[in-house]
């Protein structure tokens, strides 16, 4: 009769914690409707992983690899091949149009990045080694392929404690953005209306755009390249005009099929000894910093641009150049609407929020790049 | 900032300044990067209005060289 209780045996309150977390993840998901895509895999891998002796992970002694361990050995270990992936579906849903045709709000997509760096500089403070601060700080990226990569290529021991938390506050940033942007903005600046340029970008533009943005990007930072080359040849599939079925492949198929097994893949690294640390707390915390000053950048300097600029910035949109799309661009929206009902910022915001899905992806090239540089 | 750096270990020490030069050349290098892109976006944008003003790229091209090289009238023609 042992044979039966050999593994229930072996669990422990560890092992109990995990399975609360992956209830909490599928709760979150479902009731709450955050990012289930994402959560609800994570949270029943969770589960999986943390039953002693599963199967999904390879057992000692076993002549077959477990699933889930296969999955990221092969999806994720190898060459992030799954994050990278996905990143085709996202440009090939991603209509820059709104950006350009007022590339100004590139700048602001960039200074949305800012939380990053210094959530960097706060968890090396704190006592984290770089390697491990660089990949807190890049869940400021508020993308999760994004945050994927960098984990996984700077050899962070937090990879889960950062993917749930990427995704847990991007799914929050409707809660976490008004706050702060009220408490840094005036009324008076909120209601400023900003003119929305009706000029149709030409298709010649919209095709050339993801090749110069490949270029650039690759040229200064060719450790982005696997990001924002997928991104943008996502981009090229949309925009050519050729290319139909595989851009409706990109958007739907690829990307609901990947992230099917994203989430699911991920939660191998949530095995109870890797993720209940104190260092867990640590990393919500400072993630949480992290989007906090992501906004405070991008608002701070759409303040700054107003100083020179004759036709005035709402400064609002300048939150919206954090990567999180299209939630930060709809948090604007509404913040405009609250403050003056006349006022529509909606096209102003998703340019800036979809030039921060560019910058984010730089910026991850970048820091992996200048860490490993180190 | 100098008497902080004292209170910590090597190993942090040289985390934190990490940390700052992954700073200071992180956000040259994006807006470095975000710039150019900016500034291409806007000259393909000009290059495009331009183009639908003179009805066409080709008939820019046509426009720019018979201002350049107009073609002479024949001396029978100017008599």
């Amino acid at each position: 009769m042992e044979y039966l209780i050999e593994t229930i045996d072996a669990v422990t309150l560890k092992h109990v914690a995990m399975w609360v977390i992956g209830g909490i993840l599928i709760f979150l998901a479902i009731k709450k409707k955050m990012e289930p895509a994402l959560l609800l895999p994570m949270g029943f891998g969770a589960i999986l992983v943390n039953i002693p002796f599963s199967n999904v992970l390879t057992q000692p002694g076993s002549d077959s690899a477990g699933i889930i361990e296969w999955l990221f050995d092969v999806g994720i270990h190898a060459s992030e091949a799954m994050p990278i992936l996905l990143f085709i579906g996202i440009g090939a849903m991603i209509d820059f149009g709104p950006l350009l045709t007022n590339p100004k709000l590139f700048l602001l997509g960039g200074a949305a990045q800012f939380g990053i760096f210094i959530t960097i500089l706060f968890a090396a403070l704190i006592g984290f080694p770089l390697n491990d601060a660089a990949s807190i700080g890049i869940i400021g990226a508020a993308d999760g392929p994004t945050a994927i990569m960098v984990a996984l290529q700077l050899g962070t021991k937090y990879t889960a404690a950062i993917m749930v938390v990427a995704y847990s506050y991007m799914a929050l940033v409707p809660i976490i953005q008004p706050m702060v942007i009220k408490m840094i903005t005036t009324k008076k600046e909120r209601m400023i209306h900003m003119n929305y340029s009706n000029q149709t970008v030409t298709k010649t533009t919209r095709i050339l755009f993801p090749i110069v943005v490949t270029l650039v990007a690759g040229l200064i930072a060719p450790a982005s390249l696997a990001l924002v080359g997928f991104l943008m040849f996502g981009n090229l599939i949309r925009e050519c005009g050729v290319l139909d079925s595989l851009s409706d492949t990109a958007q739907n198929a690829l990307s609901n099929l990947i992230t099917l097994l994203l989430g699911i893949t991920i939660s191998f690294q949530m095995t109870a000894e890797k993720f209940i640390q104190w260092e867990t707390l640590m990393i919500m915390l400072l993630g949480l910093f992290a989007f906090v000053f992501d906004t405070v950048g991008g608002v701070m300097f759409a303040k700054f641009l107003n100083i020179f600029s004759k036709n005035k910035i709402n400064p609002m949109v300048g939150a919206a150049g954090i990567s999180a799309f299209p939630m930060a661009s709809r948090v604007v929206q509404k913040l405009g609407l609250e403050a003056d009902p006349s006022n529509h910022l909606l096209m102003h915001a998703v340019g800036t929020n979809v030039s921060g899905q560019i910058a984010s992806a730089i910026v991850g090239g970048l820091i992996i790049g200048l860490v490993t540089g180190i | 900032m100098n008497g902080l750096m004292l209170l910590m270990s090597e190993e942090n020490r040289s985390a934190v300044l990490g940390s700052l030069d992954i700073m200071w050349k992180g956000v040259l290098a994006i807006f470095i990067v975000i710039g150019i892109i900016a500034i291409v976006t806007f000259i393909m944008n000009d290059i495009a209005a331009q183009n639908a003003k003179a009805g066409g790229f080709l008939n820019r091209i046509k426009k720019f060289f018979a201002e350049k090289f107009p073609k002479s009238k024949k001396p029978a023609d100017k008599e």
